[in-house]
């Protein structure tokens, strides 16, 4: 009886709160912007992962939710490719290894106080000190005024990559001496309040310093709703306008005509591969076995497993990271294309031989690979199923080992507790090498790629791409070191491309969903009638 | 007194168990807490050295028995310690928390009671009846219903279909609704078939006999004499039920985003948030531990024949 009363009570007050005008008013207009006081767009999210107990730390309105706060000094844009912001032109001198960044005139902080180098020596000093780990070929005494519009960087070694890696949004502009409680940039939104695990609220800024991108909202609310359906749920609601990351197997459902949701898919930005253990101690020594690894490439049909598994939110992958991203070098990579018999050849002439349940041995080892799938949500539970059924086909048997947990997973790949690994990843900087150098250069600081990186031909063509006087030609090289690890080390096997999926109501138009998890744009996002 | 001072010292002695066990658990549990804590600061894995270093800040360094002997110290001054996904104090994190959670609990049940002795009365009245079959479905469902389910199904009723409540959140009593139906629905049905056959065994009583032949109207014998002789054992069972309410909380919170402990519990969890992990289970393991304690105390208040039974008078 309570409950009933509750229900009747919240129908009458949701009533009297609705925001639409009625369809019967004379002069609405469908498809026209709503009036500007109108435009208040309800974002939900992910869960709040916002570090706030380093208060120094200007993290906060940047990654990872980007709420367009902040405007980086270049940005990279929805096809990978570099675009000038607050920093209007750059040079570089490879004689003394500097960057100089000439700055944008007239470029208001929200606070009305014009933007200047010092606010850029500022943010990167600041950053610089904040991970003092993760950023070491920059220090404090990098980075210099030259003049009030100019900033001068040099790395402690020579960094070729610097520009692509400044486009992370971590690299927003903060105002000099500004709380990074209450952030205060540049950007297209300006702060408004952040209650933590609830919500982040930014408000339009008038005087932003490019008119062709003034917001089209006058405000936007993210909420941080933990649970992906819920998120779906709140937009089919009507509680939500847009949400992120809508599960695969909800899409087909969501874009039905009689949805109240638009289905909005951005180019590929996400990967979703195996990878292989090749150094790895006893038990996990199959993958140092050439043969074994091919086969395995070769006997995965990766179309039905894409098809089954995502559906239409994911393509069949060759190239392990967004083919945008290599251009035209991204040919290079072929991947091995399904063949069961290819891989039964491959394992036969391994001396890998038919045993009586249809799994192979050799020296009386079974062939059966230790499977440790990250972070499975449920589509990723899917794809592993899959796979193991085609590899059973030519003889190989896996043990799947679904790793829920951070933690687990963690220390699995740390200790090479694995024969395969299946990853998800994203794209979140223009440089061409950012995942082959963060998951396979053998000198890498990160202890995972010790059981990852094959050394030689791939570390030499990682360094060329460090090395590369433009982006062309570090794509290129790029090609080279994932050619290297998928077509002829096959320690890669690249399985799906991902796309990031939003809901959004019926209502909302101008959003352009960004591959990447770090680069999204809210200005041109608004509602109409 | 004695009574009391001896479920006391039994209810310290839980509440030490737990709390090694929650360390225990969490340091033994794979997984390396700098490592993680790393992970999501710099969204990429941390180096051999930036795991060391960051051990070394969050001492974990230090030998098991040291870490757990300081944690100790800090609970003997009240000090739960500091979160690692905030910074902020535990005790801060877990009393900004339990109002939520206390809101949801009164809620449901207040709703969960409001529901099951009209229902249960009238159950009770009429054995065999449409009403007595139905409250026994109902109360099957909601006991066997997995919450999640029951979430998403109000959720897509109430929230999607009708477009009447809101589906995640927290501010205003239509956010309430969902959360409370959801926690309370499988209580509701539990309660119900309790006070139908406390009500049922006291219809049979002599004195309910003597009621009725004075010519007391039907509605006062129901629910003045009968039911009134029967919520003796519902308080009980009403606060034991605490239990069911802050573990069903956990999955409604996190599915509703209602910011109360249930929802910091699975947060820490997720985070490996070893001090607030700690803090929470303790705390958790504390109120379970009182409000049982409280659900005795009120059970010997109330019925003079248990308090001369466990004295070894009766």
């Amino acid at each position: 009886m309570i409950p009933c009363a509750i229900v009747l009570l919240a129908a009458l007050s949701s009533a009297c709160s609705e925001r639409d005008p009625r369809p019967g008013d004379p002069d609405v207009v469908p498809g026209t912007p709503v009036p500007v006081e109108q435009q208040i767009l309800r974002v939900g999210v992910g869960a709040d992962r916002y570090l706030t107990e380093l208060p120094s730390r200007p993290d906060l309105g940047k990654y990872p939710l980007n709420a367009g706060v902040f405007d980086t000094l270049v940005r990279m844009d929805e096809r990978f490719q570099l675009e000038p912001m607050l920093a209007e032109r750059w040079t570089y001198d490879r004689s003394t290894n500097t960057y100089r960044f000439m700055l944008r005139r007239e470029v208001r902080f929200h606070d009305g106080v014009e933007l200047t180098a010092d606010d850029v020596k500022y943010t990167f000093d600041l950053i610089i000190s904040s991970y003092p780990h993760n950023y070491e070929e920059l220090g404090t005494e990098s980075v210099r005024v030259a003049d009030r519009y100019t900033v001068e960087v040099t790395p402690t070694n020579t960094n070729l990559r610097l520009v692509e890696q400044i486009a992370h949004p971590i690299w927003g502009i903060n105002r000099q001496g500004s709380n990074p409680l209450k952030p205060v940039g540049t950007g297209p939104f300006r702060f408004s309040d952040y209650e933590k695990n609830t919500r982040f609220i930014v408000q339009r800024f008038d005087a932003y310093w490019a008119p062709t991108r003034l917001a089209r909202a006058r405000m936007l609310t993210f909420w941080f709703v933990s649970d992906q359906q819920a998120r779906v749920l709140a937009a089919q609601g009507g509680q939500l306008d847009l949400v992120s990351d809508v599960p695969p197997p909800s899409v087909p459902v969501l874009e039905r005509p009689d949805s109240p949701v638009q289905i909005i898919r951005s180019d590929i930005g996400s990967f979703d591969a195996l990878n292989f253990n090749i150094h790895g101690r006893e038990p996990f020594t199959f993958g140092s076995d050439p043969a074994v690894r091919e086969a395995v490439g070769l006997a995965i049909d990766r179309t039905t497993v894409v098809q089954t598994a995502w559906g239409t939110t994911a393509e069949p992958s060759t190239t392990w990271i967004p083919p945008a991203v290599l251009g035209e070098h991204a040919s290079r990579i072929t991947a091995p294309a399904f063949s069961p018999d290819g891989a039964r050849r491959v394992l036969d002439s391994a001396g890998w031989r038919v045993g009586p349940d249809g799994i192979r041995q050799k020296n009386g080892r079974r062939l059966s690979l230790a499977y440790s799938v990250t972070f499975p949500p449920s589509e990723h539970r899917t794809a592993p199923e899959l796979i193991q059924r085609h590899l059973k086909e030519v003889g190989i048997e896996t043990r799947i080992e679904l790793m829920s947990d951070a933690g687990v997973s963690g220390a699995r790949r740390r200790g090479g507790e694995y024969d395969i690994v299946h990853l998800t990843g994203s794209q979140n900087e223009p440089y061409p090498c950012f995942l082959p150098d963060l998951q396979y250069y053998s000198k890498s600081m990160a202890a995972p790629t010790r059981w990852t990186a094959p050394g030689g031909a791939t570390d030499r063509a990682i360094e060329a791409c460090r090395g590369a006087a433009d982006i062309a030609e570090a794509r290129r090289h790029s090609a080279d070191a994932i050619h290297q690890l998928v077509d002829v080390e096959h320690i890669l096997i690249p399985i799906a491309g991902l796309r990031r999926i939003w809901a959004a109501g019926r209502k909302v138009r101008g959003f352009v969903a960004h591959p990447s998890d770090t680069n999204q744009r809210w200005e041109a996002v608004h509602l109409v009638r | 007194m004695l009574y009391l001072v001896r479920r006391s010292a039994a209810l310290i002695v839980v509440l030490v168990g737990v709390s090694t066990i929650s360390f225990a658990l969490g340091v033994l549990a794979p997984g390396d807490p700098a490592e993680l804590w790393l992970e999501r600061a710099l969204g990429r894995p941390p180096s051999d050295s930036q795991i060391q270093d960051q051990r070394l800040l969050m001492g974990l360094d230090r030998p098991l028995v040291a870490q757990y002997l300081t944690w100790l110290n800090g609970l003997r001054m009240g000090e739960l310690g500091r979160s690692w996904g905030t910074g902020r104090s535990v005790f801060t994190e877990l009393s900004e928390a339990l109002p939520h959670t206390v809101l949801l609990a009164v809620a449901t049940l207040t709703a969960s009671i409001g529901v099951a002795i009209p229902l249960g009365v009238a159950a009770a009245a009429r054995p065999g009846s449409l009403i007595d079959h139905g409250s026994r479905a109902a109360a099957v469902l909601g006991t066997s219903l997995p919450t999640f389910l029951l979430g998403y199904i109000l959720m897509l009723l109430f929230g999607v279909q009708l477009r009447l409540l809101p589906v995640f959140g927290s501010g205003s009593a239509s956010h309430l609704v969902l959360p409370t139906m959801t926690l309370g629905f499988g209580l509701a049905g539990m309660f119900t078939r309790v006070i139908r056959s406390n009500v049922l065994a006291s219809l049979g009583e002599e004195y309910i006999l003597a009621a009725r032949a004075r010519g007391v109207p039907t509605r006062l014998v129901l629910y003045r004499h009968a039911l009134r002789a029967s919520l003796i054992p519902f308080i009980t069972i009403a606060g034991l039920s605490l239990g069911h309410l802050l573990s069903g909380a956990v999955i409604v919170e996190w599915i509703f985003s209602w910011p109360g402990l249930g929802k910091l519990g699975v947060d820490a969890i997720h985070n490996r948030d070893y001090p607030l992990i700690q803090g929470w289970v303790l705390f958790m393991s504390a109120v379970f531990a009182v409000s049982s304690l409280g659900a005795d105390l009120a059970y010997r208040w109330l019925d003079p024949r248990v308090r001369l039974a466990k004295d070894g008078r009766a």
